[in-house]
């Protein structure tokens, strides 16, 4: 389904990987570790469309990822995109990710992680980890083919890890590959990519 | 016809080439500075010292040989440079951002000088150090562009993208500083202030002539001769890591 | 407009009216240089009569930058631009968009409000739509240049703001304030309308595209 060949980035004349290559079957999971600060948000920029100025070719579906108009590509960054002064029905419903607003869906993920969310508080009032489980059960209820997740796992705690794993395999059996970065050892996936394997010091 | 052609092509390329410019430049800068030295101590002497007396302005009006190649100069730099900000934005030419990276702090130097030395000149010839007319206006807005080129360069860390935003910038201070001048010029028709009426000097004697043309010319090979020094400083700056450079 | 857009202006618009301090900072920072202009110049009628024109035109230019330039701020700060982008969005929907939904709710309402000039600065009336007409088709171009401001610095808080939107203003400010002053003296104020739409619609494609330009830099 994707397919990184050669891929180097460069910023401010310094490589921070060089020659990376990897093909992501569809119904695989692919952890991308490394140090901190090694390229690991950068790599999956790079993956989603994000920061283009690669070198290196980066196909998805045999096309160009430059070249796609629209693909089904799900991306939640480090930082979630969500607004703290709205409510997090308002939140939900707007963000472009989401392209049908189905809030029972959203609550049952929410449940299942364990989560007490009133749809009409501002997002602000919520912790980093609610936070983080809001993001998630918007991500457990999109349908995409591709899923990128910066650090999916942070501020988790251990009954939203299992859960978060839960929905990988459930995401997976349907059809869909995800890529996710992570310090500690809380992903589960079938592969596993080091960025400080690519680098050239 | 061909020939030609294909030399000036050639050129073109080496232009972009950083290692080509970086020795070509070294070689050039002493006889640039020679000539300019030349160039500049001959017209400012002549026309300070030697020239005749101006009948309507006195000796007063000798700061041209200082005010006019700025102004000149200034608005100059701005047309290379905006040529340069359309070859890094179509062609992303390194050499072009580098141009225009080095050459803004330059300009906005020269501007600066045309707009202190004007006041100079403004206050004894017509009785005041400043008048909102097109001229002055649109050269008090170059000196912000600049300014504002300077500071958006620097704001980036990558190198690249501060060429591309410089050159966006330098293009839009390029489509309106034209429309600025004229809407003032137009306005200032409309509203013009009774008491101070500038009149272009119609008709300047060849004596006076000429030391201004040898000024001119020194003024601008002191701007090349700074531009040649900027631009190696910062090729320096960029490829210091590279073999390039570490072996020349 | 195409679905993502729709809903990418839906967006900006609960964003907007969810923080009233977006229409009301606009609003306060206007009446209060309104303010400073009497007190400091002078409160005779006839003279403020006689400045009104040029006096709201400063105000509603100043106001207007200060609302805009931070136009593009938030949603790189909070990740939103990321998605913008990974999802490839027209990113020029993104900037007419953002740019119309900020003139809406900055720019318009400061617009609304000077019509009070006619009692705070004595503007005579009878210019009133003049002066109404002249922002609302010079505002848009402010507008413009501060966008631009906005991407190119975007994410720090620069000197370029008013740097480049005050210079590259002066023509609108000048047609603007002439378009009043030429109706009060009686002649017809169309020729300067036509003018200033002239430059918005000359330099909308244009500087779009620039601001387009500057934000994919710092994706870079």
């Amino acid at each position: 389904m994707l397919k990184v060949d050669n891929l180097s980035y460069a910023y401010t004349d310094k490589y921070l990987f060089e020659n990376l290559n990897l093909y992501l079957d569809i119904k695989t999971i692919i952890k991308v570790s490394g140090s901190n600060g090694s390229g690991k948000t950068t790599f999956l920029k790079n993956i989603s469309g994000i920061l283009q100025d690669y070198e290196g070719e980066i196909l998805y579906l045999n096309e160009n990822i430059k070249d796609i108009s629209s693909p089904n590509i799900f991306y939640a960054g480090h930082k979630n995109g969500f607004k703290d002064n709205l409510t997090v029905g308002e939140n939900l419903k707007n963000d472009l990710r989401n392209p049908e607003f189905d809030l029972d869906k959203i609550k049952n993920y929410l449940n299942d992680f364990g989560c007490e969310i009133s749809f009409s508080t501002p997002l602000g009032n919520y912790s980093e980890g609610q936070k983080k489980k809001i993001l998630l059960s918007l991500f457990a209820s999109v349908n995409a083919d591709l899923y990128v997740l910066d650090e999916p796992f942070s501020n988790l705690d251990d009954e939203g890890i299992d859960c978060l794993n839960e929905i990988f395999r459930q995401k997976v059996s349907e059809g869909s590959s995800i890529v996710f970065t992570s310090h500690e050892n809380q992903g589960k996936s079938s592969q596993e990519i080091n960025i400080d394997d690519f680098k050239n010091d | 016809m061909n020939k030609t052609f294909n030399n000036l092509k050639t050129f073109y390329h080496k232009l972009g080439s950083s290692p080509w410019f970086y020795k070509i430049s070294g070689i050039t800068i002493p006889y640039v500075a020679l000539f300019s030295f030349l160039f500049l101590s001959i017209g400012i002497v002549w026309g300070v010292f030697f020239s005749p007396t101006d009948f309507k302005q006195g000796d007063v009006y000798r700061i041209i040989y200082m005010h006019v190649p700025a102004a000149s100069v200034s608005q100059a730099i701005y047309y290379t440079m905006t040529v340069a900000a359309v070859v890094s934005m179509i062609w992303r030419m390194k050499m072009a951002g580098i141009f225009i990276k080095s050459m803004a702090p330059i300009g906005a130097s020269f501007t600066f000088l045309a707009l202190i030395s004007g006041s100079i000149w403004g206050q004894p010839t017509w009785g005041t150090w400043w008048i909102w007319d097109a001229r002055l206006t649109s050269t008090l807005v170059l000196f912000i562009f600049y300014i504002a080129i300077i500071s958006l360069y620097s704001s980036f860390s990558e190198k690249k993208s501060a060429d591309q935003a410089v050159s966006i910038l330098t293009l839009v201070g390029a489509v309106n500083l034209p429309i600025i001048k004229k809407s003032v010029d137009w306005w200032n028709t409309l509203h013009q202030p009774a008491s101070i009426k500038f009149t272009e000097s119609s008709s300047i004697s060849p004596e006076m002539l000429y030391p201004l043309i040898i000024s001119i010319f020194g003024f601008y090979l002191v701007v090349l001769l700074s531009g040649l020094m900027a631009m190696r400083a910062e090729i320096a700056k960029r490829e210091i890591n590279k073999e390039w450079f570490k072996n020349y | 407009m195409t679905r993502l857009a729709k809903r990418i202006f839906y967006k900006e618009l609960v964003s907007y009216k969810k923080r009233s301090s977006t229409y009301l900072s606009p609003i306060v920072f206007f009446l209060i240089t309104i303010a400073l202009y009497p007190l400091a110049l002078s409160n005779d009628p006839a003279d403020l009569a006689f400045l009104a024109p040029g006096i709201t035109w400063i105000c509603v230019l100043l106001s207007t930058l200060l609302s805009i330039q931070n136009i593009f701020n938030e949603d790189f700060e909070d990740g939103s631009l990321d998605i913008f982008f990974s999802l490839r969005v027209s990113t020029l929907s993104l900037v007419i968009v953002k740019i119309l939904v900020n003139w809406i709710f900055s720019s318009l309402p400061i617009i609304i409000l000077s019509s009070t000039v006619v009692f705070l600065l004595f503007l005579p009336s009878e210019s009133l739509v003049i002066l109404l007409t002249s922002l609302l088709i010079g505002t848009p171009v402010i507008s413009l240049f501060g966008a631009l401001a906005g991407a190119l610095s975007l994410g720090k808080s620069s000197i370029l703001g008013p740097a480049i939107v005050l210079p590259l203003s002066l023509p609108i400010l000048i047609l603007g304030t002439s378009a009043v002053s030429s109706f009060l003296n009686g002649e017809n104020p169309s020729f300067y309308f036509l003018m200033m739409l002239a430059i918005f619609i000359f330099l909308l494609p244009l500087i779009c595209y620039a601001c387009i330009g500057a934000l994919r830099l710092h994706y870079e």
